[in-house]
């Protein structure tokens, strides 16, 4: 029983070897031969097929004959020649050549009419698109201030190394002493001391001057800063009073929130340029006009020559340059 | 690094500018575009308009009014309008690859015949630049059809190709990724037209246009006598009579017609074997010559060139697209290698 059925397993596997040869393209191309009456060597010569080319085909021994590309063309030859369907031996041939394969993907390729496909190549530029935009807004937000800076420091405009006679006012308290051409801080205890309860702009100068030697005198009071919230605080302090009192062109700049100022007169100084904290006061002179670069525009008010100057920033900006006393 | 990634940006093309057809093979895309040469310019108040170009323009051909002029600016496998092919591969390169400001101009590799002159491939080369390209790269069109037919061109053995184009048959033995040996003849497709509408001008009277002569050569057209003979009707222009008439013509007619083209390029194929250094003509006879180009469709032209050399004549595979698809595997190559078979 067991043998009859190992025997029927043989036949079978014998069987569809059999089929597998039979539709191989050399058995395929053989049996036409065969059934035109034509020997190898009568197709050969009409082919002119040197040497034994069509043995080698017959016998799909296909590593002995030349490239794909001549084999298939040979196989197109022959199935001209003997008057059958190429389609078949060419497919047969297809499984036995993996160069065929190669020649396959490249007609894969072939696709007359479908001109473009923009899809796939317009989503490699929309990839950059964002971070392009991210960048741009990124810039507006903070890189226009950042940029400012390193123009200031060039400038000079923040905090100077400046002579201690040019010193204008100081502040009370610890808070912000700024000077029009340079800034300077005294401890908070020697302040206290030395500091007016009113603001410098009307302290007496001489007496001011008299009272507190410690305070440098003041070669060029162009700009007065006075805290106003200290003022009213600071009852028992004296005023430091600058040599003069400011000219008449004086800006006022008071800052209710936190802001980045910068301002510049007409001969291009810079007058003040640092981050004010909010709750401070600020008041300069020097030549009209003054371009004005503010921050945080929403938190700052700019009065000039007593006149409110509209400083309010523009759109969705936060920033705002203008220029005052023109 | 700069190029490499405007290079992610940009398609890379190769054109196969024929005398009859264009086609442009875009990097991983395949062959987009396949469109006859031909330009429909329209004349208005002394200006030159384009009014179409490729399929649209060559349904023009021969049916145009006084002010429009239907021209195939590309002769003999070489400009002859400069500004129309300009006109034309700008149109053509709009149409495959989309400009915009987030994508470069696209490298553009041409295909050139191999004995067109330093003037004919400058005119190439800066008519291509004018059409928008970003960079153009010259390659000799049989170069191009022996990679596209997927013959081993980097091998230390002989290879023969004969691409017959529109304008031009061309003819190289090539070994080592260079051509040893090279010819071009101007005889091509249009020939074939041409001794078409002479035939039937002198033996029945009638005047036949480019179309039908084309059509003709495609459905009857045979190069070698005794296989199956075949027939068409066709209509033509009477001289003598001067109104339209209907007649008759076989394949064998049109084999009479065509010989004296096809005994051109027999001429200079048996040139080509003669002129072949001996290893290489050893190697072209043991494995035969490849045929490539519209040319290569004509029935029973292999057989032809079969008889006549004695040697193996096999057709590629789609030979009208070889040239541009090699093209495209030649881009591939000079990414991984800088190969001296592309000219820039």
């Amino acid at each position: 029983m067991t043998d009859n059925l190992s025997d029927i397993a043989r036949e079978q596997t014998g069987e569809s070897r059999e089929q597998l040869l039979d539709n191989s393209p050399g058995s395929q191309l053989q049996r036409a031969r065969e059934a035109a009456g034509l020997s190898r060597e009568e197709l050969s010569n009409r082919l002119c097929m040197t040497g034994n080319k069509l043995e080698l085909l017959e016998r799909d021994q296909y590593d002995r004959l030349p490239g794909a590309i001549y084999v298939r063309g040979y196989i197109r030859n022959l199935c001209k020649e003997l008057n059958i369907d190429e389609g078949p031996v060419l497919q047969a041939f297809s499984g036995y050549c993996s160069a065929e394969e190669e020649s396959r993907e490249i007609l894969a390729h072939v696709s007359r009419g479908g001109e473009v496909s923009p899809v796939r190549h317009r989503m490699r530029g929309l990839l950059v698109l964002p971070l392009l935009l991210v960048g741009v807004v990124f810039w507006w937000l903070y890189g226009r201030d950042v940029a400012q800076q390193p123009a200031a420091l060039a400038s000079g405009g923040l905090y100077p190394e400046a002579p201690r006679d040019e010193l204008a006012a100081v502040e009370p308290e610890g808070g912000d002493a700024v000077v029009a051409d340079g800034t300077a801080a005294t401890d908070s205890a020697e302040s206290e001391a030395e500091l007016s309860t009113m603001p410098a702009i009307e302290a007496d100068p001489i007496s001011a001057v008299g009272e507190s030697e410690q305070v440098p005198a003041i070669a060029e009071p162009q700009a007065v800063v006075t805290p106003a919230t200290s003022a009213e605080e600071s009852g028992s302090g004296q005023s430091v009073e600058p040599s003069a009192a400011p000219v008449d062109g004086a800006l006022r700049l008071t800052f209710v929130e936190e802001s980045w100022v910068e301002v510049k007169d007409a001969s291009g100084r810079v007058l003040l340029a640092k981050l004010q904290p909010a709750g401070t006061e600020v008041e300069l002179s020097g030549e009209a006009p003054y371009q004005l670069m503010l921050g945080n525009a929403r938190g700052a008010q700019v009065l000039y020559r007593g006149e409110l100057i509209d400083s309010d920033p523009i759109g969705s900006r936060r920033t705002r340059r203008l220029t005052v006393g023109e | 690094m700069f190029k490499r990634l405007r290079g992610m940006f940009s398609s890379d093309l190769s054109i196969d500018l024929g005398t009859a057809n264009t086609l442009i093979y875009v990097r991983d895309r395949g062959i987009v575009l396949d469109e006859p040469s031909v330009v429909a310019i329209r004349h208005y108040n002394g200006q030159k308009i384009v009014e179409a170009v490729g399929v649209e323009a060559k349904r023009m051909l021969g049916r145009t009014p006084g002010n429009i002029t239907a021209i195939r600016p590309l002769k003999d496998g070489v400009i002859a309008d400069f500004q129309v092919t300009e006109k034309m591969l700008q149109h053509f390169i709009k149409k495959v690859h989309e400009n915009s400001w987030m994508r470069p101009s696209p490298r553009v590799l041409v295909c050139v015949p191999c004995q067109s002159t330093e003037v004919e491939r400058r005119a190439i080369r800066e008519s291509a630049i004018g059409a928008g390209a970003r960079e153009v790269w010259l390659i000799e069109e049989p170069m191009a059809a022996a990679i596209g037919a997927g013959l081993k061109v980097e091998e230390a053995s002989g290879s023969m190709v004969v691409d017959i184009g529109g304008g031009t048959t061309e003819i190289a033995i090539i070994s080592l990724n260079g051509v040893v040996y090279s010819d071009s003849v101007r005889i091509g497709g249009d020939r074939f037209d041409e001794a078409i509408v002479n035939y039937v001008r002198r033996n029945y009277g009638s005047v036949i246009g480019d179309a039908t002569a084309e059509r003709i050569k495609e459905e009857i057209g045979c190069a070698y006598a005794g296989s199956e003979v075949r027939e068409i009707d066709v209509r033509g222009r009477n001289l003598a009579e001067g109104v339209p008439r209907s007649f008759t013509l076989n394949s064998d007619e049109i084999l009479e017609a065509l010989q004296e083209p096809l005994t051109g390029i027999v001429q200079a194929v048996k040139s080509a074997l003669e002129q072949s250094p001996p290893e290489l003509a050893s190697d072209i006879a043991e494995r035969g010559m490849v045929l490539t180009g519209g040319g290569a469709l004509l029935r029973d032209l292999d057989r032809l060139l079969m008889e006549e050399s004695g040697l193996p004549v096999i057709v590629a595979d789609d030979p009208l697209t070889c040239v541009a698809r090699g093209g495209g595997k030649a881009l591939d190559m000079m990414d991984k290698s800088r190969l001296y078979l592309v000219s820039n």
